[in-house]
């Protein structure tokens, strides 16, 4: 019996050995990607990929991460990915590459082909977080800001909520960037990534919407919040509404939104927009504290400037909120009913029924 | 007892992300899929129901049982041999499928067989045990991965990042008509039940199943789970571009301060877990079947230590595995699910008539037996 024991245990200690040295590779024989920028390269059908690679550092101190960068320009971006591992001396590594940055002359020429690459290779996660690079990728890529403690984690600390929690920024992550692209009735919106004009962190405050094919718009910081409010429901941002040369500032703790689009042969999109806040900043003694009084003049005024943004979008023949896949599941509608849209899209009107709710005027009167 | 019997229920739901399932519903999800998950609710439903009902009428048989006693011989070793190919080929196919996931997602250098060997090891060990171990082992395997599945049910359902208007667009195509194909893979995730044709070995005389609305609720629920979550993640068009739909639906969400932050992770762990059960379980049912095929056989669903056919039989469907694996290729692969899903939906049918037949002569046995008896007092 135990010499049967015994004889099992060497068989299956040597059949262990067989696993060894096949893909595993020691961690300190890796180079892990942290983000990852893809560019139109020199000449056309090029494309220039810029990989910003960690180094493992000892000691974890803030401005002392260290970073590699390496560009490459092939005419496929396997292909440059192929040739910038020659250029290193450790294997590449892009199960931590949470950042990918498209450049934004790839963005206006077309980015099928980095999608599919993406979406292709098993190991990039598909909650990376995609932006729009300005000028370049590579440019902002290049960027190493001072207050980095881990490699790379700057910009990955702008999107999502891990970090800073900013009403400027949006944030998309690559699963539903792709999923837009081929959505009907949905367009992808990215954020604009750029450097800070001090050369030392990033600036993201603005947001880029691309049709299926190409860019098509950029809004100002002003309207890119205006659209994270209303179309991404985020609720740590103030408004801000002129009054009598004065302006009110009004932090949103929390937003609702629902949409309601007619039939007919041009649709009207009714936006009912729903938020609760407490005034930040308003003169003394405004409006005597009369809330609704408040209240009316904040409604009026959120519904012109929300008017004037979907205006805006519509006209650039992009659909970031996505009405159009909206009217096919509110009227359960087909391909046909889908055509009929895109074709009354550019005449469609919106009507905008915003109800704001102040709280308390903040801790004075 | 029923609550063994629910084991089966719910794995097999869960299962049906590794037998392509939700793959073959979206390439139809705008011809007919999602009016075939409907009809298949209401057969699933009531298939369950009536074959469960006829084989508590027979305690403690297996099907194999069931019809050397009411079918000659031939039928009989007809019955055990179709039997053994379809449950032992649903445990090829999840292996495999597993496997090639396991692949993609953990580590492409390396050798796929390797894995396969590792796999299919541990499924000939579980497969080897009797029946009864086996159920126990259900029961330990189903709470260590009850966690896992609500952590990433509950994830899925709740994101922000669901969209709930490619789900009701999706929904709406239910106007369309039903195809063979959706129908025969809606009604997989029903298939929980049919383990009785082994397992009615271990359930006594005058055992009630009740609470059977779980049948129809939990499996509706995965269903509508398996299909419309990763619709919401992936969109109505770009979920169709997708293999291993539903592991790329697990990396679309995010654990902020999990060990790990990819959920693909604990997915894969999850489907570990799942696809080693269903393996060791349909194994061990064709495996039965085999033995079954024996004149003089007898059942001991409580037999330690279990005789060394055991080990021939199930190391042999380990061999078919590997041959599989090096026939198969994605085409060939997506063929071979397919049609094993409408073949097992024929013989889920043709079980339920031998049932039924066996059920009224049983009856009629029964009656004149009782028949003779009287007379024999009144004389």
């Amino acid at each position: 019996m135990l010499r049967r024991t015994l004889s099992i245990a060497i068989i299956t200690a040597l059949l262990f050995t067989m696993i060894s040295g096949c893909g595993f590779k020691d961690i300190d024989k890796r180079f892990f990607v942290v983000s990852l920028g893809i560019d139109t390269g020199s000449a056309p059908g090029m494309f220039k990929v810029t990989l910003r690679l960690a180094i493992p550092a000892s000691k974890i101190e803030s401005g002392k991460a260290l970073t590699e960068v390496e560009s490459l320009e092939a005419s496929s971006i396997a292909e440059a990915v192929r040739l910038l591992k020659s250029h290193v001396d450790k294997e590449l590594d892009f199960g931590h590459c949470r950042v990918i940055l498209i450049g934004k002359t790839l963005m206006e020429d077309s980015v099928d082909e980095t999608l599919t690459w993406l979406a292709r290779r098993r190991d990039i996660s598909m909650i990376s977080y995609v932006g729009m690079a300005e000028p370049s990728a590579h440019e902002v890529l290049k960027l190493r800001p001072v207050s980095e403690r881990y490699p790379g984690n700057a910009l990955l600390l702008t999107f999502g909520n891990e970090g800073t929690e900013s009403s400027y920024t949006v944030t998309e992550y690559l699963f539903d960037f792709v999923r837009r692209r081929k959505e009907t009735g949905k367009d992808a919106f990215l954020p604009i990534v750029k450097m800070d004009p001090d050369r030392n962190s990033y600036e993201v405050n603005q947001v880029a919407f691309p049709d299926k094919k190409k860019l098509r718009l950029s809004l100002n910081s002003e309207e890119t919040q205006l659209f994270n409010i209303s179309a991404r429901h985020f609720h740590k941002s103030a408004i801000a509404f002129p009054y009598l040369g004065t302006r009110i500032v009004l932090a949103l703790t929390k937003v609702s939104t629902s949409v309601d689009i007619s039939t007919g042969d041009i649709p009207v999109v009714t936006f009912r927009i729903r938020a609760k806040g407490y005034l930040e900043q308003s003169p003394p003694r405004f409006m005597n504290g009369n809330i609704p009084k408040i209240e009316n003049h904040l409604q009026t005024e959120l519904n012109r400037q929300l008017e004037e943004l979907l205006y805006k979008i519509r006209d650039a023949g992009v659909d970031p909120y996505g009405f159009g896949l909206h009217y096919l599941a509110q009227y359960f509608g087909n391909s046909k009913d889908f055509e009929k849209w895109t074709k009354a899209y550019p005449y469609v009107s919106f009507r905008i029924r915003s109800r704001i709710q102040v709280d308390k005027s903040g801790q004075i009167q | 007892m029923s609550r063994y019997f629910y084991y089966h229920v719910l794995y097999v739901g869960l299962i049906n992300i590794m037998i392509f399932v939700p793959w073959t519903l979206f390439q139809n999800r705008f011809h007919g899929a999602v009016s075939a998950m409907a009809i298949a609710i209401v057969i699933g439903t009531i298939m369950a129901w009536t074959t469960t009902s006829l084989f508590l009428r027979f305690p403690e048989m297996a099907l194999s049982d069931i019809v050397k006693a009411y079918f000659p011989r031939g039928i009989a070793l007809i019955v055990n041999v179709i039997g053994a190919i379809i449950w032992g080929f649903a445990g090829i196919l999840v292996v495999y499928a597993y496997s090639s996931t396991i692949q993609q997602f953990f580590n492409p250098d390396m050798n796929p067989y390797l894995f396969l060997l590792l796999m299919t090891a541990a499924g000939v060990w579980g497969a080897t045990r009797c029946s009864r171990t086996i159920q126990f082992a259900h029961e330990v395997l189903m709470l260590l991965c009850t966690p896992l599945i609500l952590m990433i049910l509950f994830k899925a359902i709740f994101s922000p990042w669901l969209d709930w208007d490619a789900i009701r667009v999706s929904l709406g195509y239910v106007r369309t008509r039903p195809s063979l194909n959706s129908l025969s893979a809606a009604l997989f995730v029903f298939a929980g039940y049919n383990t009785l044709v082994i397992f009615n070995r271990l359930i006594p005389a005058n055992t009630k199943i009740r609470q059977r609305w779980i049948i129809p609720v939990f499996c509706s629920f995965f269903l509508f789970v398996s299909f419309f979550i990763p619709i919401g993640f992936h969109g109505t068009v770009g979920v169709a571009d997708y293999l291993y739909v539903w592991s790329i639906t697990s990396d679309s969400m995010i654990m902020q301060y999990g060990f790990v932050y990819r959920v693909l992770y604990v997915f894969l762990l999850l489907y570990t877990a799942l696809s080693l059960m269903f393996t060791m379980n349909t194994w061990h049912t064709a495996m039965e079947f085999i033995k079954a095929c024996h004149p003089r056989y007898t059942p001991q669903p409580d037999q330690y230590p279990v005789k060394a056919v055991n080990w021939w039989i199930t190391i042999s469907f380990a061999v078919l595995t590997f041959a599989y694996a090096a026939w198969a290729n994605d085409q060939r692969n997506q063929l071979t699910y397919q049609s094993w899903l409408i073949v097992r939906s024929i013989s889920e049918v043709v079980v339920l008539l031998i049932l039924v037949w066996c059920f009224f002569v049983s009856r009629r046995k029964r009656r004149s037996s009782i028949r003779q008896q009287t007379a024999a007092q009144n004389s």
